[in-house]
């Protein structure tokens, strides 16, 4: 069937047809050159109305042909593969074709040669399985599943916790009792006071378990230790032994996670134990100084130095030694207020005895120095890589399980999100570096760490941002992301230790002080008048290196002041003011920090 | 003689806009013409000649429209081609281009007597409808 309808730009309105079998049959073409005519537009790649354009145009070819008295033989002979010359018009007649449709082709291109990208990523992603070959627990927990259940301190401080009250409110009904910071002859104070009285006996199993080799809290995923069991407390499910919920970055759930035995997974309850245990008992060491009770208070003191040594147990992670440095220097600060408020309940024996328990501690008790433990650090690591990677049985393999990377988020180990989604697995691993190269960089950062380590204070932080540089730069950092999120902050860390070793020595001085006062009757110029009979040697500031500043009292402040000069390395004579911190690797923007930093004074 | 395709590839779509030039001209004329007027150098058959078509149209150089042929040779429906404004610009660019290949050749003797890049005479008439 044909109509006649107005062709594009035509003079001539053009007949239409149903198909090119309908143009060819109405042109009454001789049959082999019809058949050429359909064998031809049968094989074109175009849309039915250019197919009958097409048919029209062949046919009226092979009819001028014809008219001018060439053979239909002659006209087969000069028209071509039919085959090559459908391929050709195809080709060309898409060309004439919108644009609209040559994008949505382009697009579709694109997209067709994406899928089969993402496809074969994918299929190679699916196609490798991790290899959990080391058991890092294992590692850590040596020491501790190493030591006789007898001579764990964990199990008796779970114990004496799961006896201990809930916490007392303060006097204005506000808040829990702060046993650290309440100050004596207030309201606050006999409420506490009579806390500690009525629970004597489960400090008493603290101090006891405090004296202990080793803290022994097996470091795991689950834990013996359901605080909801505690009295006073609502009981509920242990929220660690099998499942936990999920909080994203923007504080809303998430939904329940099934634990896995991934060690960036395990849970330190242990350590606000011994916080809580180190703030009651540093005031129940006040408390007994207040009541004439040197041994108590002596002991209580001790007792919270075991607690920090506990919480930086071997095989610990690098936030058990920074607790047990903040329960450190939580108790100097009970050891100076004994001494300022009750400077009689301490003989000169008693401050020779705590001195010297107070000059052994050591951030790395287990190697009895000052170093920095990063093996728990090292050991979350090397495990996440092995649960993230393949193992080539040489050191390296390929990113396969993109699922493990939810566990970093759960760990809230960064200040960005890294979610992503399982169908980002293949495309992931392709830009992330593989494990042979992720673990150098995590390895190559901290062995700048340990390196800057040994430089003067004053110059860690500008080195470990200069180590820390590569990281600045994106494309870098994203194909390290996996060890530039797992990176310790050790510039800040650094510094809290360094600190933390001054105040250890500041303490010492500080006693040094008190006794030399009690010889003297009144306190030294210097503090060189202590050495060596009050002090073995004067120590020194860590950030300028010279001296700790001593202040002598005067006539506004009777009692002296040890203080370092801070990280602007400028002494402002003891002024502790806050001010803005300058930028460091780690640190938060806006943060701040002391002009001097007050080390020993009595308030 | 057989010229190579990537000869013809040059050569062909410039002789079909030249052929094109004094008027339009439907498929099999031009395929009369450029077989008679050089010689049959660029003969060339439907399976060359559309898709040569269908692609100036597709740069815009010529235009098709359908116009029935005069009564005296049949009153078919033939599909006719033009060349247009830009297809005109292209030509002559074109015709520029291939007298300085002419004249390049020449110079160095590819080019026989008279081969001062004029195109032969038949082409170089107006040939049309």
């Amino acid at each position: 069937m044909s109509t006649a309808t107005a062709s594009p730009g035509g003079d001539t309105p053009r007949q239409t047809h149903a198909s090119p079998a309908g143009v060819v049959t109405d042109s009454q073409l001789p049959e082999p050159l019809g058949q050429r005519v359909l064998e031809v537009t049968g094989k074109l790649r175009l849309w039915k109305r250019e197919r009958i354009d097409v048919t029209h145009e062949l046919v009226s070819h092979f009819a001028e042909g014809l008219a001018k008295g060439q053979t239909p033989e002659d006209l087969l002979a000069d028209f071509g593969d039919p085959t090559h010359t459908a391929r050709l018009i195809s080709r060309a007649k898409r060309r004439q074709r919108p644009l609209w449709w040559k994008l949505t082709r382009g697009f579709g291109f694109t997209l067709l040669a994406l899928c089969t990208l993402y496809a074969g990523l994918a299929i190679r992603y699916a196609s490798g399985r991790p290899t959990i070959a080391v058991d890092y627990f294992a590692q850590l927990n040596a020491t501790t599943l190493a030591t006789p259940v007898e001579e764990r301190a964990w199990p008796r401080y779970r114990d004496a916790i799961m006896r201990l009250p809930e916490l007392p409110t303060s006097a204005d009904g506000k808040h829990f009792i702060e046993f650290g910071y309440v100050e004596p002859d207030t309201a606050d104070w006999h409420i506490a006071a009579k806390y500690a009285q009525e629970n004597a006996h489960i400090i008493a199993q603290v101090r006891e378990a405090s004296t202990l080799p080793v803290g022994g809290y097996v470091l795991s995923t689950t834990t013996d230790f359901n605080p909801s069991l505690r009295p006073g407390r609502t009981p509920v499910m242990n929220p660690s032994s099998a499942r936990r919920s999920i909080t994203g970055m923007d504080g809303k759930a998430q939904g329940v996670q099934e634990v896995d035995d991934a060690l960036i997974s395990a849970i330190l309850p242990n350590l606000a134990v011994y916080r809580e245990f180190a703030r009651l008992l540093t005031f129940d060491a006040r408390l007994a100084a207040s009541q004439g009770d040197a041994p108590r208070a002596i002991a209580n003191l001790q007792a919270v130095n075991g607690l920090a040594r506990h919480a930086s147990d071997p095989g610990g992670m690098l936030i058990g030694q920074l607790v047990g440095q903040a329960i450190y220097g939580l108790n100097s600060f009970a050891l100076s207020e004994v001494v300022a408020n009750w400077p009689g309940a301490l003989s000169d024996a008693d401050l020779l005895t705590i001195s010297q328990d107070f000059s052994g501690w050591r951030i790395n008790p287990a190697k009895q120095d000052d170093s920095i433990n990063l093996d728990g650090e090292r050991a979350v690591m090397y495990d996440l890589l092995q649960r993230l990677y393949t193992d080539d049985g040489h050191g390296d393999g390929r990113l396969v399980n993109i699922h493990a990377m939810r566990l970093v988020e759960v760990s809230n180990r960064m200040n960005q999100p890294t979610y992503l989604p399982a169908f980002a697995g293949p495309i992931t691993s392709q830009l992330m570096a593989g494990r042979a190269e992720m673990r150098r960089a995590y390895d190559d950062a901290l062995k700048s760490a340990a390196q800057n380590a040994k430089l003067p204070l004053p110059q860690q932080q500008a080195a470990w941002a200069q180590a820390l540089q590569r990281f600045d730069d994106p494309v870098w950092k994203q194909r390290h992301l996996l060890a530039s999120i797992m990176l310790p902050a050790l510039g800040r860390t650094n510094n809290s230790f360094a600190m933390a070793t001054s105040q250890r020595e500041a303490t010492v001085a500080g006693i040094a002080l008190e006794r030399y006062r009690r010889s003297h009757g009144t306190y030294p110029a210097t503090l060189a008048e202590l050495v060596p009979e009050y002090l073995p040697s004067i120590p020194l500031d860590p950030w300028d290196g010279k001296p700790i500043k001593y202040l002598p009292p005067d006539a506004s402040r009777p009692t002296p002041i040890l203080y370092s000069v801070g990280e602007n390395q400028i002494d402002n004579l003891g002024d502790d003011t806050l001010v803005p911190a300058p930028p460091c690797p780690g640190r938060r923007p806006n943060e701040q920090m002391s002009n001097d930093r007050i080390l020993w004074q009595l308030s | 003689m057989r010229i190579e395709r990537e000869l013809m590839r040059g050569a062909g779509p410039v002789a079909v806009l030249k052929l094109l030039q004094h008027g339009p001209q439907y498929g099999y004329q031009l395929a009369e013409a450029l077989n008679a007027r050089t010689e049959g150098v660029l003969d060339m058959g439907q399976s060359t000649l559309y898709p040569m078509l269908y692609n100036l149209e597709a740069k815009g150089l010529i235009e098709g429209f359908v116009k029935d042929a005069p009564a005296a040779e049949g009153g078919r429906e033939r599909k006719y081609y033009k060349l247009t404004p830009k297809g005109r610009k292209r030509l002559a660019k074109e015709v520029r281009q291939w007298q300085a290949v002419a004249g390049a050749m020449s110079g160095l003797g590819v080019l026989g007597p008279g081969a001062s890049g004029a195109a032969p005479a038949g082409l170089a008439m107006g040939g049309g409808a």
